[in-house]
Protein backbone atom coordinates (compact mmCIF):
# COMPACT_ATOMS: atom_id res chain seq x y z
CA UNK A 1 0.00 0.00 0.00
CA UNK A 2 2.93 2.40 0.90
CA UNK A 3 4.73 1.11 -2.07
CA UNK A 4 1.65 2.25 -4.44
CA UNK A 5 0.70 5.39 -2.94
CA UNK A 6 5.09 6.15 -3.33
CA UNK A 7 4.92 4.85 -7.29
CA UNK A 8 1.71 6.71 -7.68
CA UNK A 9 3.25 9.83 -6.40
CA UNK A 10 6.53 9.71 -8.37
CA UNK A 11 4.26 9.03 -12.33
CA UNK A 12 1.61 11.50 -11.11
CA UNK A 13 4.81 13.94 -11.07
CA UNK A 14 6.38 12.20 -14.25
CA UNK A 15 2.89 12.24 -15.88
CA UNK A 16 2.60 16.06 -15.22
CA UNK A 17 6.04 17.28 -16.14
CA UNK A 18 5.81 14.80 -19.39
CA UNK A 19 2.73 16.31 -20.45
CA UNK A 20 3.88 19.88 -19.42
CA UNK A 21 6.54 19.18 -21.88
CA UNK A 22 4.11 17.87 -24.57
CA UNK A 23 6.18 14.23 -24.57
CA UNK A 24 4.13 11.97 -22.44
CA UNK A 25 4.35 9.42 -25.21
CA UNK A 26 7.60 9.39 -25.80
CA UNK A 27 8.23 9.14 -22.01
CA UNK A 28 6.17 6.06 -21.01
CA UNK A 29 7.55 4.26 -23.86
CA UNK A 30 10.93 5.06 -22.02
CA UNK A 31 10.22 4.52 -19.13
CA UNK A 32 8.46 1.41 -19.78
CA UNK A 33 11.63 0.55 -21.74
CA UNK A 34 14.06 0.84 -18.38
CA UNK A 35 11.69 -0.97 -16.36
CA UNK A 36 11.45 -4.01 -18.54
CA UNK A 37 15.59 -3.32 -18.56
CA UNK A 38 15.09 -3.93 -15.00
CA UNK A 39 12.68 -6.61 -14.24
CA UNK A 40 14.81 -8.55 -16.26
CA UNK A 41 18.16 -8.06 -15.20
CA UNK A 42 18.49 -9.64 -11.68
CA UNK A 43 21.98 -8.42 -11.72
CA UNK A 44 21.42 -4.80 -12.09
CA UNK A 45 18.62 -5.53 -9.01
CA UNK A 46 21.13 -7.09 -7.02
CA UNK A 47 23.75 -4.47 -7.49
CA UNK A 48 21.51 -1.34 -6.78
CA UNK A 49 20.64 -3.08 -3.81
CA UNK A 50 24.01 -4.43 -2.58
CA UNK A 51 25.27 -2.24 0.59
CA UNK A 52 29.12 -3.13 -0.46
CA UNK A 53 29.03 -0.89 -3.48
CA UNK A 54 29.61 2.53 -3.10
CA UNK A 55 26.49 4.72 -3.86
CA UNK A 56 28.42 6.12 -6.45
CA UNK A 57 28.97 2.73 -8.09
CA UNK A 58 25.57 1.85 -8.01
CA UNK A 59 24.64 5.47 -9.44
CA UNK A 60 26.98 4.77 -12.04
CA UNK A 61 25.57 1.85 -13.13
CA UNK A 62 22.44 2.82 -13.01
CA UNK A 63 22.42 5.56 -15.23
CA UNK A 64 24.92 4.04 -17.57
CA UNK A 65 21.86 1.47 -18.09
CA UNK A 66 19.39 4.27 -18.33
CA UNK A 67 21.86 6.01 -20.54
CA UNK A 68 22.15 2.72 -23.04
CA UNK A 69 18.14 2.80 -23.51
CA UNK A 70 19.02 6.36 -25.28
CA UNK A 71 16.17 7.86 -23.41
CA UNK A 72 15.15 11.44 -23.08
CA UNK A 73 16.64 14.40 -21.04
CA UNK A 74 13.86 14.57 -18.79
CA UNK A 75 13.18 10.97 -18.38
CA UNK A 76 16.61 10.65 -17.52
CA UNK A 77 16.80 13.43 -14.73
CA UNK A 78 13.71 11.52 -13.79
CA UNK A 79 15.60 8.58 -13.15
CA UNK A 80 18.41 10.42 -11.54
CA UNK A 81 16.41 11.72 -9.37
CA UNK A 82 14.85 8.70 -8.54
CA UNK A 83 18.39 7.40 -7.75
CA UNK A 84 19.21 9.88 -5.62
CA UNK A 85 16.08 9.35 -3.54
CA UNK A 86 16.95 5.54 -2.92
CA UNK A 87 13.67 4.60 -4.67
CA UNK A 88 15.09 2.45 -8.37
CA UNK A 89 13.57 -0.55 -7.14
CA UNK A 90 9.69 1.49 -7.36
CA UNK A 91 10.85 1.50 -11.53
CA UNK A 92 8.09 -1.22 -12.46
CA UNK A 93 5.49 0.22 -10.06
CA UNK A 94 6.16 3.56 -11.29
CA UNK A 95 5.86 2.49 -15.37
CA UNK A 96 2.72 1.06 -14.64
CA UNK A 97 1.27 3.80 -13.04
CA UNK A 98 2.43 6.31 -15.53
CA UNK A 99 0.91 4.05 -18.43
CA UNK A 100 -2.51 4.31 -16.46
CA UNK A 101 -2.31 7.62 -15.99
CA UNK A 102 -0.96 7.93 -19.62
CA UNK A 103 -4.08 5.86 -20.72
CA UNK A 104 -6.61 7.37 -18.83
CA UNK A 105 -5.60 10.63 -20.38
CA UNK A 106 -5.41 9.48 -24.01
CA UNK A 107 -8.99 7.59 -23.22
CA UNK A 108 -7.60 4.22 -23.69
CA UNK A 109 -7.70 0.84 -22.13
CA UNK A 110 -5.54 -2.29 -22.30
CA UNK A 111 -6.46 -5.77 -23.66
CA UNK A 112 -4.90 -8.76 -23.12
CA UNK A 113 -5.89 -11.98 -25.07
CA UNK A 114 -3.82 -14.99 -23.73
CA UNK A 115 -4.25 -18.30 -26.63
CA UNK A 116 -3.31 -21.91 -26.06
CA UNK A 117 -2.43 -21.48 -30.13
CA UNK A 118 -1.16 -18.00 -32.08
CA UNK A 119 -4.35 -16.74 -32.87
CA UNK A 120 -5.31 -15.34 -36.27
CA UNK A 121 -4.32 -11.66 -36.30
CA UNK A 122 -8.08 -10.63 -38.05
CA UNK A 123 -9.65 -12.63 -34.42
CA UNK A 124 -7.36 -10.28 -32.84
CA UNK A 125 -8.97 -7.09 -34.82
CA UNK A 126 -12.31 -8.03 -34.29
CA UNK A 127 -11.64 -8.92 -30.57
CA UNK A 128 -10.45 -5.64 -30.53
CA UNK A 129 -13.05 -3.66 -32.84
CA UNK A 130 -15.80 -5.21 -30.26
CA UNK A 131 -13.98 -3.84 -27.14
CA UNK A 132 -14.16 -0.27 -28.47
CA UNK A 133 -17.25 -0.72 -29.27
CA UNK A 134 -18.10 -1.88 -26.42
CA UNK A 135 -16.02 0.34 -24.59
CA UNK A 136 -15.90 3.81 -26.72
CA UNK A 137 -12.07 3.33 -25.81
CA UNK A 138 -9.50 2.49 -27.64
CA UNK A 139 -8.31 -0.27 -26.96
CA UNK A 140 -4.27 -1.60 -27.14
CA UNK A 141 -4.31 -5.75 -27.80
CA UNK A 142 -1.30 -7.74 -26.31
CA UNK A 143 -1.17 -11.13 -27.11
CA UNK A 144 0.26 -14.07 -25.51
CA UNK A 145 0.39 -18.19 -25.87
CA UNK A 146 0.02 -20.20 -22.73
CA UNK A 147 -0.74 -23.81 -23.76
CA UNK A 148 -2.43 -24.95 -20.56
CA UNK A 149 -5.13 -23.38 -21.91
CA UNK A 150 -5.58 -26.42 -24.25
CA UNK A 151 -7.73 -24.54 -26.64
CA UNK A 152 -9.64 -21.33 -27.35
CA UNK A 153 -9.03 -17.94 -26.19
CA UNK A 154 -9.16 -15.58 -22.87
CA UNK A 155 -9.18 -11.75 -23.08
CA UNK A 156 -8.63 -9.56 -20.54
CA UNK A 157 -9.79 -5.80 -20.25
CA UNK A 158 -9.21 -4.65 -16.73
CA UNK A 159 -10.89 -6.23 -14.54
CA UNK A 160 -13.16 -7.89 -17.34
CA UNK A 161 -12.19 -11.32 -18.80
CA UNK A 162 -13.96 -12.99 -21.41
CA UNK A 163 -12.92 -16.54 -20.61
CA UNK A 164 -13.66 -19.21 -23.82
CA UNK A 165 -10.40 -21.32 -22.83
CA UNK A 166 -10.69 -25.04 -22.61
CA UNK A 167 -9.36 -25.62 -19.51
CA UNK A 168 -12.24 -23.11 -18.09
CA UNK A 169 -14.43 -25.34 -19.65
CA UNK A 170 -12.54 -28.46 -18.15
CA UNK A 171 -12.71 -27.03 -14.58
CA UNK A 172 -16.35 -25.95 -15.25
CA UNK A 173 -17.18 -29.63 -15.81
CA UNK A 174 -15.05 -30.86 -13.29
CA UNK A 175 -16.54 -28.90 -10.51
CA UNK A 176 -20.21 -29.83 -11.63
CA UNK A 177 -19.05 -33.24 -11.38
CA UNK A 178 -17.93 -33.06 -7.84
CA UNK A 179 -21.00 -31.22 -6.87
CA UNK A 180 -23.73 -32.84 -8.74
CA UNK B 1 -26.58 -19.10 120.24
CA UNK B 2 -29.34 -22.09 119.93
CA UNK B 3 -26.67 -24.69 120.30
CA UNK B 4 -25.43 -22.95 124.24
CA UNK B 5 -29.23 -22.90 124.66
CA UNK B 6 -29.55 -26.51 124.05
CA UNK B 7 -26.12 -26.93 126.42
CA UNK B 8 -27.66 -25.01 128.82
CA UNK B 9 -30.76 -26.86 128.91
CA UNK B 10 -28.89 -30.64 128.74
CA UNK B 11 -26.75 -29.36 131.87
CA UNK B 12 -30.07 -28.33 133.92
CA UNK B 13 -31.31 -31.41 132.96
CA UNK B 14 -28.48 -33.57 134.34
CA UNK B 15 -28.37 -31.53 137.70
CA UNK B 16 -32.26 -32.17 137.96
CA UNK B 17 -31.80 -35.83 136.49
CA UNK B 18 -28.99 -36.62 139.44
CA UNK B 19 -31.19 -35.03 142.04
CA UNK B 20 -34.41 -36.78 141.36
CA UNK B 21 -32.85 -40.21 140.42
CA UNK B 22 -31.07 -39.98 144.02
CA UNK B 23 -34.87 -39.50 146.21
CA UNK B 24 -36.37 -42.85 145.36
CA UNK B 25 -33.39 -44.59 146.72
CA UNK B 26 -33.73 -42.69 149.49
CA UNK B 27 -37.22 -43.37 150.02
CA UNK B 28 -36.72 -47.29 149.32
CA UNK B 29 -33.99 -46.76 152.18
CA UNK B 30 -36.28 -44.93 154.54
CA UNK B 31 -39.18 -47.96 153.74
CA UNK B 32 -36.80 -50.14 155.05
CA UNK B 33 -36.26 -48.93 157.98
CA UNK B 34 -39.61 -48.43 159.08
CA UNK B 35 -40.28 -52.76 158.55
CA UNK B 36 -37.30 -53.28 160.94
CA UNK B 37 -35.30 -54.37 158.21
CA UNK B 38 -31.28 -53.70 158.88
CA UNK B 39 -30.52 -51.72 155.61
CA UNK B 40 -26.58 -51.75 155.28
CA UNK B 41 -25.45 -48.96 153.41
CA UNK B 42 -22.13 -48.36 152.39
CA UNK B 43 -21.61 -46.41 155.16
CA UNK B 44 -23.46 -43.77 154.37
CA UNK B 45 -26.44 -42.44 155.64
CA UNK B 46 -30.10 -41.73 153.89
CA UNK B 47 -30.57 -37.96 153.66
CA UNK B 48 -32.08 -35.15 152.08
CA UNK B 49 -30.14 -32.91 148.61
CA UNK B 50 -27.42 -31.29 149.94
CA UNK B 51 -28.05 -27.28 147.77
CA UNK B 52 -25.37 -25.58 149.58
CA UNK B 53 -23.18 -27.61 152.62
CA UNK B 54 -19.74 -27.09 150.97
CA UNK B 55 -18.32 -29.22 154.06
CA UNK B 56 -20.32 -32.33 153.07
CA UNK B 57 -17.75 -33.84 150.77
CA UNK B 58 -19.50 -37.24 149.93
CA UNK B 59 -22.84 -35.10 148.82
CA UNK B 60 -21.51 -31.95 147.29
CA UNK B 61 -23.60 -29.12 147.19
CA UNK B 62 -26.38 -28.81 144.26
CA UNK B 63 -25.78 -24.71 143.97
CA UNK B 64 -22.48 -24.38 143.67
CA UNK B 65 -21.78 -27.30 141.00
CA UNK B 66 -24.78 -25.55 139.79
CA UNK B 67 -23.18 -22.30 139.41
CA UNK B 68 -19.80 -24.24 138.43
CA UNK B 69 -21.76 -25.87 135.50
CA UNK B 70 -22.65 -22.09 134.46
CA UNK B 71 -18.71 -21.24 134.86
CA UNK B 72 -18.07 -24.05 132.69
CA UNK B 73 -20.72 -23.16 130.42
CA UNK B 74 -20.62 -19.51 130.13
CA UNK B 75 -16.12 -20.09 129.62
CA UNK B 76 -16.92 -22.59 126.92
CA UNK B 77 -19.81 -20.36 125.07
CA UNK B 78 -16.83 -17.60 125.29
CA UNK B 79 -14.59 -19.40 123.68
CA UNK B 80 -16.22 -20.72 121.20
CA UNK B 81 -18.93 -18.54 120.12
CA UNK B 82 -17.20 -16.93 117.71
CA UNK B 83 -15.22 -19.71 115.87
CA UNK B 84 -18.26 -22.74 116.47
CA UNK B 85 -20.87 -20.19 115.66
CA UNK B 86 -19.07 -19.40 112.15
CA UNK B 87 -18.01 -22.96 111.90
CA UNK B 88 -21.32 -23.52 112.35
CA UNK B 89 -22.68 -21.18 109.94
CA UNK B 90 -20.30 -21.87 107.45
CA UNK B 91 -21.23 -26.05 107.61
CA UNK B 92 -24.67 -24.89 107.40
CA UNK B 93 -23.94 -22.50 104.60
CA UNK B 94 -21.86 -25.48 102.62
CA UNK B 95 -24.30 -27.58 103.27
CA UNK B 96 -27.09 -25.94 102.07
CA UNK B 97 -24.66 -24.62 98.87
CA UNK B 98 -23.70 -28.15 98.56
CA UNK B 99 -27.93 -29.13 98.65
CA UNK B 100 -28.48 -26.83 96.07
CA UNK B 101 -25.76 -27.83 93.91
CA UNK B 102 -26.98 -31.52 94.48
CA UNK B 103 -30.45 -30.74 93.60
CA UNK B 104 -29.31 -28.47 90.97
CA UNK B 105 -27.13 -31.42 89.17
CA UNK B 106 -30.37 -33.07 90.09
CA UNK B 107 -32.32 -30.95 87.98
CA UNK B 108 -30.00 -30.95 85.66
CA UNK B 109 -29.91 -35.15 85.34
CA UNK B 110 -33.09 -35.45 85.07
CA UNK B 111 -33.18 -32.46 82.33
CA UNK B 112 -30.97 -34.21 80.40
CA UNK B 113 -32.57 -37.58 80.64
CA UNK B 114 -35.67 -36.08 79.04
CA UNK B 115 -33.70 -34.79 76.84
CA UNK B 116 -32.15 -38.13 75.95
CA UNK B 117 -35.24 -39.35 76.53
CA UNK B 118 -37.05 -37.51 74.04
CA UNK B 119 -33.85 -37.79 71.60
CA UNK B 120 -33.58 -41.49 71.53
CA UNK B 121 -37.14 -41.75 70.83
CA UNK B 122 -36.82 -38.99 68.06
CA UNK B 123 -33.41 -40.67 67.20
CA UNK B 124 -35.73 -43.46 65.91
CA UNK B 125 -37.91 -41.53 63.82
CA UNK B 126 -35.12 -39.90 62.49
CA UNK B 127 -33.09 -43.04 61.36
CA UNK B 128 -36.17 -44.90 60.08
CA UNK B 129 -36.66 -41.33 57.88
CA UNK B 130 -32.95 -41.44 57.14
CA UNK B 131 -33.37 -45.23 55.99
CA UNK B 132 -35.96 -43.78 53.97
CA UNK B 133 -34.01 -41.33 52.19
CA UNK B 134 -31.03 -43.34 51.54
CA UNK B 135 -33.13 -45.65 49.91
CA UNK B 136 -35.04 -43.17 47.96
CA UNK B 137 -32.00 -41.50 47.05
CA UNK B 138 -30.16 -45.12 46.26
CA UNK B 139 -33.51 -45.29 44.18
CA UNK B 140 -33.14 -42.15 42.11
CA UNK B 141 -29.43 -42.28 41.60
CA UNK B 142 -30.03 -45.64 40.01
CA UNK B 143 -32.85 -44.36 38.12
CA UNK B 144 -30.42 -41.41 37.28
CA UNK B 145 -27.26 -43.67 36.45
CA UNK B 146 -29.17 -45.98 34.01
CA UNK B 147 -30.53 -42.70 32.21
CA UNK B 148 -27.52 -41.51 31.93
CA UNK B 149 -26.27 -44.84 30.83
CA UNK B 150 -29.59 -45.44 28.09
CA UNK B 151 -28.68 -41.42 26.98
CA UNK B 152 -25.07 -42.32 25.97
CA UNK B 153 -25.70 -45.13 24.88
CA UNK B 154 -27.85 -43.08 22.31
CA UNK B 155 -25.35 -40.95 21.97
CA UNK B 156 -22.88 -43.17 21.30
CA UNK B 157 -25.41 -44.71 18.56
CA UNK B 158 -26.07 -41.41 17.18
CA UNK B 159 -22.50 -39.86 17.26
CA UNK B 160 -21.54 -43.44 15.45
CA UNK B 161 -23.69 -43.35 13.05
CA UNK B 162 -22.91 -39.69 11.86
CA UNK B 163 -19.60 -40.98 12.03
CA UNK B 164 -20.34 -43.45 9.85
CA UNK B 165 -22.23 -41.56 7.81
CA UNK B 166 -19.83 -38.95 7.67
CA UNK B 167 -16.88 -41.74 6.68
CA UNK B 168 -18.79 -42.59 4.17
CA UNK B 169 -19.11 -39.54 2.69
CA UNK B 170 -15.89 -38.74 2.96
CA UNK B 171 -14.97 -41.76 1.35
CA UNK B 172 -17.98 -41.29 -1.17
CA UNK B 173 -16.60 -37.71 -2.15
CA UNK B 174 -12.50 -39.01 -2.13
CA UNK B 175 -14.10 -41.64 -4.73
CA UNK B 176 -15.93 -39.14 -6.53
CA UNK B 177 -13.22 -36.49 -6.86
CA UNK B 178 -10.48 -38.86 -7.92
CA UNK B 179 -13.14 -40.45 -10.56
CA UNK B 180 -13.81 -37.12 -11.75
CA UNK B 181 -10.41 -35.84 -11.78
CA UNK B 182 -9.47 -39.27 -14.18
CA UNK B 183 -12.15 -38.67 -16.66
CA UNK B 184 -11.04 -34.48 -16.63
CA UNK B 185 -7.48 -35.41 -16.89
CA UNK B 186 -8.34 -38.11 -19.74
CA UNK B 187 -10.60 -35.79 -21.56
CA UNK B 188 -7.94 -33.26 -21.51
CA UNK B 189 -5.09 -35.96 -22.66
CA UNK B 190 -7.50 -37.10 -25.46
CA UNK B 191 -8.40 -33.14 -26.25
CA UNK B 192 -4.71 -32.55 -26.50
CA UNK B 193 -3.82 -35.14 -28.62
CA UNK B 194 -6.72 -35.01 -31.01
CA UNK B 195 -7.14 -31.12 -31.21
CA UNK B 196 -5.64 -29.50 -34.88
CA UNK B 197 -4.81 -25.93 -35.96
CA UNK B 198 -8.64 -26.05 -37.64
CA UNK B 199 -9.95 -26.84 -34.37
CA UNK B 200 -8.07 -23.96 -32.97
CA UNK B 201 -9.54 -22.05 -35.72
CA UNK B 202 -12.85 -23.16 -35.34
CA UNK B 203 -12.69 -22.63 -31.23
CA UNK B 204 -11.62 -18.90 -31.49
CA UNK B 205 -14.37 -17.87 -34.31
CA UNK B 206 -16.75 -19.16 -31.80
CA UNK B 207 -15.40 -17.79 -29.11
CA UNK B 208 -15.33 -14.50 -31.62
CA UNK B 209 -19.11 -14.64 -31.53
CA UNK B 210 -19.58 -14.83 -27.74
CA UNK B 211 -17.48 -12.33 -27.28
CA UNK B 212 -19.34 -10.20 -29.70
CA UNK B 213 -22.87 -11.72 -28.25
CA UNK B 214 -21.63 -10.61 -24.94
CA UNK B 215 -20.80 -6.50 -26.13
CA UNK B 216 -24.00 -6.63 -27.50
CA UNK B 217 -25.71 -7.54 -24.69
CA UNK B 218 -23.97 -5.25 -22.88
CA UNK B 219 -24.33 -2.17 -24.65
Amino acid sequence: MVTGSIARRWAKALFLLAEQENMLLAVTKEVDRVADAWNSSDELQAAMSNPMLDSKVRTSIFMEVVDKLAVSKTTRNFFSLLNEKKRVSEISAISRELQMLADKKENRIRAEVVSAAPVNETVVASIKAAIEASTRKTVVVSKRVDESLIGGIVTRVGDLVYDGSIRTQLNRIKEDMLNG
Amino acid sequence: MKGLHIIFLVGIFMVIASGVMATPEQGEKSGAAEHGEVVHGEGHDAHAINWVDMSDEHNPPLVPMFFNFLVVVFAVYFILRKGLGAKIRNRKAELEDALKKANALKEEAEEAMAVARERSEALDVEMAKIRTDILDAAKAQAAQIEKDATERAERLKSESAALIAQEVAMLSASIRKEVVEEIVAMAEKRIVEKISAADHEKIAREYLDSVMAAVQDAK
